[in-house]
């Protein structure tokens, strides 16, 4: 089976390329990074088979990142290069093409973004392309679907182009190639590009940041609340429950229909497979989810989350880091496991190890940032934002403090602008439903799994066994029920849970800030922990795992005795 | 800062107004810093245009051809720019 390598700078539509040839969605995206490691689709043409990788995108052949090394190992394991290039960028791309025909693999160059020339009044030969590489040229628009059949019957042709004679200066050989196929009309800037200005104007660039960020949480809120309300929580109690309720009924054995449906009607309290397991899953956490990566799709489609990390790059200098960690800590409001694989575009070590910390300690993912916002607002506005301010506090001071003490100097802030883009509202939906469907089949398993666990510890009375061992210490030094120690073992699994199963313990406000902080710091999920190890290595995995605990244990048994002290104060 | 000095010889680019171009003299830095700059085609020789710069030291966004790129304040420091002269 041959084995075709998707090869380009970053940014250049790879990723889009590769999911139109062999029908795999994958998420893309309007910035450099969206993929850091290589993925693998089979396709069948002309009856014979076909493995395609997609791949990081580079900028030559030198590796600075993770995520580089990973495209070069691909180049040399491959058996045919499909170079994708911007069409609208063609002096840039060209640099990383004369190297790959320098190479001497069969090479087939794709010129995507094709439909984009004409806008930007570039028009491009093609043909004399063809003849100065000696490489076949196919122009595509894989975001309209336009040209990768002929991509793909031009495989056959692949052929290894025209070494550049040794010691040739290669920005000069793409000057004259440049000056020989492509010529640019001089036309007015477009909405769209003067958008791009403003956005990295001093001052406009700090204003869009601030809208972008309230209207972008506002909306979430807005469309999250409104689906909860009028749809899911409606849909819920008048036809699923009463449904599913009505079905268990008729399943023979009392311990089996607890598991499924619990013994209390409250969805928060009955800890059912089927009634809280749902619950939590469709109607809690889904509508924040989907409203959530509606939006964020948007602001990456659209090409803004490179210009926001120049507006924060200063601010990020304050804490050991440069703009391009923020991008990390984004993706991790939405879920932390493809936050941390996106730290592979950074170079250092030391800032990588620094953005994850902040990654996994600045915010909750969303599951649990929707469970903390449902059960929090039973108390009061306030609680959710003292909640969501002290994580962010203390991540900002921990990372101020890793900043001291590891070695080694500030990375800066290296990072391609491209230029915004409308983005495809098909395309849009369908990086959404992946993300949504990705979430649905953790969520059940985990779920049930989670429900299945408490109900074994509850029926075999290890719970009371726990809570007895170290209840007490929870009490004297969280001043929570010592009961909670049960939700703590199942946090590892997935954190929306432990949130969710606090409701039963009708916790104060206080006590409900506290262990939330203490839960979404103490440990990290099992999948993110994972992720951990993988980026890191064990070793290192742990150190950070460990610097975060003691962090959760400090903060919220400070934050006890503050409580406690205040208390005091008072009743003096 | 010093950005009204008539200087005849290379500047670095945070002393470049912004929306001016010039020729790229130097690239100050280790194989790592010059190796990122030539792959998007900075190198010396080439004319880059600032498109802009932020306050408090923030980074420096420049374009080389259609490509735009924002780098560390520190990183500008270290390309050495000259202007062109005006025609007399």
């Amino acid at each position: 089976m041959k084995k075709i390598a998707l090869i380009g700078n970053p940014n250049v539509g790879k990723s889009l390329v590769f999911s139109r040839i062999t029908g795999i969605a994958v998420v893309s995206a309007n910035y450099v990074g969206t993929t850091v490691g290589v993925k693998i689709g089979r396709f069948k043409f002309h009856g014979d088979d076909y493995e395609l990788f997609d791949s990081p995108g580079l900028y030559s052949l030198e590796a600075f990142s993770k995520a580089d090394e990973a495209a070069l190992k691909l180049i040399e394991d491959c058996d045919i290069i499909v170079n994708v290039v911007d069409a609208t960028n063609l002096e840039r791309n060209l640099n990383l093409t004369l190297q790959l025909i320098d190479k001497g693999k069969p090479l087939v160059v794709c010129l995507n973004f094709w439909d984009e020339t004409k806008h930007k009044g570039i028009s491009l030969d093609e043909k004399a392309l063809d003849a100065l590489l000696g490489v076949p040229v196919v122009p595509t628009s894989a975001n309209k679907n336009e040209g990768i059949t002929a991509l793909v019957e031009t495989l056959e042709n692949a052929r290894s182009g025209k070494r550049s004679p040794p010691d040739t200066d290669r920005w000069s050989r793409i000057g004259s190639i440049i000056s020989a196929v492509q010529k640019m009309e001089h036309r007015h800037h477009t909405l769209l590009e003067r958008l791009g200005d403003f956005t990295l104007h001093p001052v406009g660039g700090l204003i869009t940041a601030i809208l972008a960020l309230f209207s972008t949480f506002f909306l979430v809120r807005l469309i999250g609340e409104g689906l909860v309300n009028h749809l899911c929580g409606p849909l819920f109690a008048r036809l699923y429950d009463p449904f599913i309720l009505s079905a268990v009924g008729h399943v023979p054995g009392a311990f089996i229909r607890d598991l499924l449906v619990g013994r209390t009607l409250d969805p928060l309290q009955s800890f059912g497979i089927l009634t809280t397991g749902v619950y939590i899953a469709l109607v809690l956490v889904f509508p924040y989810f989907f409203s959530f990566y509606l939006l964020f799709g948007f602001l990456e489609d659209f090409g803004y989350l490179p210009r926001l990390a120049v507006v924060l790059d200063t601010f990020f200098h304050r804490i050991g880091l440069h703009g391009e960690s923020s991008i990390p800590v984004m993706l991790g409001l939405g879920c932390k496991v493809p936050a941390l694989l996106a730290t592979r575009v950074l170079i250092s070590r030391r800032e990588k190890i620094l953005t994850m910390t902040l990654v996994m300690m600045s915010a909750p993912c969303l599951p649990q940032s929707a469970m903390i916002i449902s059960l929090g607002l039973r108390y009061s506005v306030g609680t959710v934002i003292t909640i969501f301010s002290i994580l962010l506090g203390l991540s900002l001071f921990m990372n101020t403090l890793l900043n001291k003490v590891t070695k080694g100097d500030p990375a800066e802030l290296f990072i391609e602008l491209p230029s915004y883009r409308l983005p495809s509202p098909k395309l849009l939906l369908k990086k959404l439903r992946l993300r949504i469907l990705d979430y649905l089949r953790e969520v059940f398993p985990l779920i049930a799994v989670g429900v299945v666990i408490i109900n074994i510890l509850d029926f075999f009375k290890i719970i009371g066994f726990i809570s007895n061992k170290v209840g007490g210490l929870i009490t004297t030094v969280l001043g929570l029920p010592g009961d909670i120690a049960s939700v703590m073992v199942l946090g590892f699994l997935r954190k929306d849970i432990s949130i969710a199963l606090l409701a039963p313990f009708n916790l104060s406000a206080r006590q409900f800030i506290i262990a939330s902080i203490f839960m979404v710091l103490y440990i990290p999920c099992i999948a993110s922990l994972f992720t951990l190890i993988k980026e890191l290595g064990a070793f290192s995995a742990l150190k950070v795992v460990a610097a975060v605990l003691v962090c959760a244990v400090t903060a919220s048994s400070v934050l006890h005795l503050g409580f406690l002290l205040w208390d005091g104060m008072g009743m003096r | 800062m010093h950005k009204k000095i008539p200087s005849i010889g290379p500047i670095m680019l945070t002393q470049l107004d912004n929306g001016a171009s010039a020729r790229v003299a130097e690239l100050k830095g280790g194989r790592q810093f010059v190796g990122r700059l030539e792959a998007m085609g900075i190198v010396p020789g080439t004319t880059i245009t600032k498109s802009s710069s932020s306050i408090m030291k923030g980074p420096v966004v420049l374009k080389k051809g259609s490509t735009q790129i924002a780098i560390g304040y520190a990183m500008a420091q270290r390309i050495m720019v000259e202007q062109n002269k005006p025609n007399p």
